[in-house]
């Protein structure tokens, strides 16, 4: 799979990292147990700093979308795809409200939002 | 002899160097980073023929006075040596020279008609890459040390009945024309030396696995084949070297140990097959891969996006040759004008690679 970096966005980059692997695993191109390069081989093929791949794995770690293995490497966590808690429900609607938020601000129906939600969940499915 | 030796390298680095832009990415031109909009640029294509035309000039003149001197006047070897090197590097230089005007003039078009401007820069990784390279192991590069240095042990163990005076230099004829006093430094220079070139090659196949991959944000799927094959390409080619080089070297000190064996022509025929097979294989390697696998065909084709191009590095490139980059963890980087690959001078393992070949060179010498 590829990631594709942009290199002049308001996006910090190591951000930009973490994204990309969590779409990978929704669509279902990167799956449990799958590895991903080293810490080291990931900064060589970006050009850029190892600090900035750690700490995309970090974010990731943390989310459970991935495990750190000392000396074995990098893998799609067993938990990447799983049955969303109260906890996880409650947490992605606060990360959500100030992005619907902006939409309400942009004078976007409730409908219209719906319609933004439906499109990138069926551009996500169907990329394979 | 020599006067041949000389001429026929004389005419690989004229020819190499004429038409070196032709086998490079299109993608990197004189050094600079060319986006994908601007590779067809008149401007560029031309310079480029230009730049192959006034080498391959100068390249025949320079021969030409060369073979004329020779032809003349009938020097003797050492003025050959000498003035064949004398030609070889003023070629060089005349390229270099060109290559800076070229570099130049492209960074200024570059940087006033804002080439990369509306256009999103973008890195490409493949996140699987490291798990289809197919690089030989280490193993293939250990054996020949390991051969190597029971030779060495060899000649050590035979060291009572080693002649007086250990060959240290052999002439274009295969007969060993510099002699060494015996000694234990003497008797194991040459597989010290051998052993010191193979770990190079150890050092540099090992790098390479490290060594970040370069995949165009135009052309995935097709640099990513063609990245895969130069570094495999490459491995066999150090594999290559370090095979003719551990024979070469093993012969020359069985020849030191028993000198009974010992028979000009012999001598010259490994060298010259040495020869052979290593300017064969670069020359295959060259034609057949191309800079970063270039010129191999790939089937699988691409969508190619709209308005983005690939992130412009050139501030990592000095000159457009030498990489300095502190963040990137390579320290071996595919070079930028030449086909091959060259150090991250911005790495620390680049400067203790340097200083431990030097050290050891220099150690070597002083041996001896």
């Amino acid at each position: 799979m590829f990631i594709e970096i942009e290199a002049n966005s308001a996006v910090p980059i190591y951000l930009q990292l973490a994204q990309q692997i969590i779409e990978g695993v929704a669509k279902g191109s990167l799956k449990p147990g799958d590895s991903l390069p080293s810490v080291r081989a990931f900064a060589a093929d970006l050009g850029m700093n190892m600090h900035t791949v750690n700490k995309a794995y970090h974010y990731l770690e943390e989310k459970e979308f991935i495990r750190i293995v000392q000396k074995k490497g990098v893998f799609i966590h067993e938990n990447g795809v799983h049955k969303a808690s109260e906890l996880d429900r409650l947490r992605l609607k606060k990360e959500l409200r100030p992005i619907v938020a902006e939409a309400l601000c942009l004078q976007l129906t409730q409908a219209e939002i719906e319609l933004l939600i439906n499109e990138i969940t069926l551009d996500l499915k169907e990329e394979k | 002899m020599a006067a041949i030796i000389f001429i026929v390298i004389l005419i690989f680095i004229i020819a190499i160097q004429a038409f070196l832009p032709k086998f490079l990415k299109e993608s990197e031109v004189f050094g600079i980073y060319i986006p994908d909009t601007h590779v067809k640029d008149q401007r560029i294509v031309h310079m480029k023929n230009r730049y192959t035309q006034l080498i391959l000039t100068s390249g025949i003149i320079i021969l030409v006075i060369f073979i004329g001197w020779l032809w003349m006047f009938g020097p003797a070897e050492e003025q050959i040596v000498f003035f064949g090197m004398v030609a070889q590097i003023g070629a060089l230089i005349f390229s270099m020279g060109l290559y800076a005007k070229n570099h130049i003039s492209l960074a200024n078009w570059k940087k006033h008609e804002k080439w990369t401007e509306g256009q999103s820069e973008r890195k490409v990784v493949d996140l699987q890459f490291r798990e289809q390279l197919k690089l030989l192991p280490s193993l293939f590069f250990i054996i020949p040390m390991l051969i190597t240095l029971g030779l060495g042990v060899l000649g050590l163990s035979q060291y009572d009945t080693l002649p007086n005076q250990i060959p240290t230099h052999w002439g274009p004829s295969g007969e060993a024309d510099a002699f060494a006093e015996k000694s234990w430094g003497s008797v194991s220079a040459l597989p010290m030396i051998t052993l010191l070139l193979q770990g190079m090659m150890l050092f540099f196949n090992g790098a390479m696995k490290q060594s970040g991959a370069k995949i165009q944000v135009r052309h995935k799927k097709r640099s990513r084949q063609q990245q895969l094959a130069f570094r495999k390409y490459s491995s066999w080619l150090l594999f290559v070297v370090t095979i003719t080089v551990t024979v070469l070297m093993g012969y020359l000190q069985l020849t030191i140990i028993y000198p009974e064996i010992m028979s000009a022509s012999v001598t010259l025929g490994f060298t010259i097959g040495y020869l052979v097979i290593i300017l064969g294989s670069v020359l295959y390697y060259t034609v057949k891969v191309g800079q970063s696998g270039t010129r191999i065909a790939v089937a699988e084709q691409d969508v190619n996006p709209e308005n983005v191009i690939d992130m412009d590095d050139d501030q990592y490139w000095k000159f457009g040759l030498f990489y300095v980059n502190k963040d990137d963890p390579s320290i071996l980087v595919e070079k930028r004008f030449g086909i091959g690959w060259t150090v991250n001078m911005g790495h620390k393992g680049s400067w203790i690679f340097l200083v431990l070949l030097v050290g050891s060179i220099f150690l070597i010498a002083t041996l001896l």
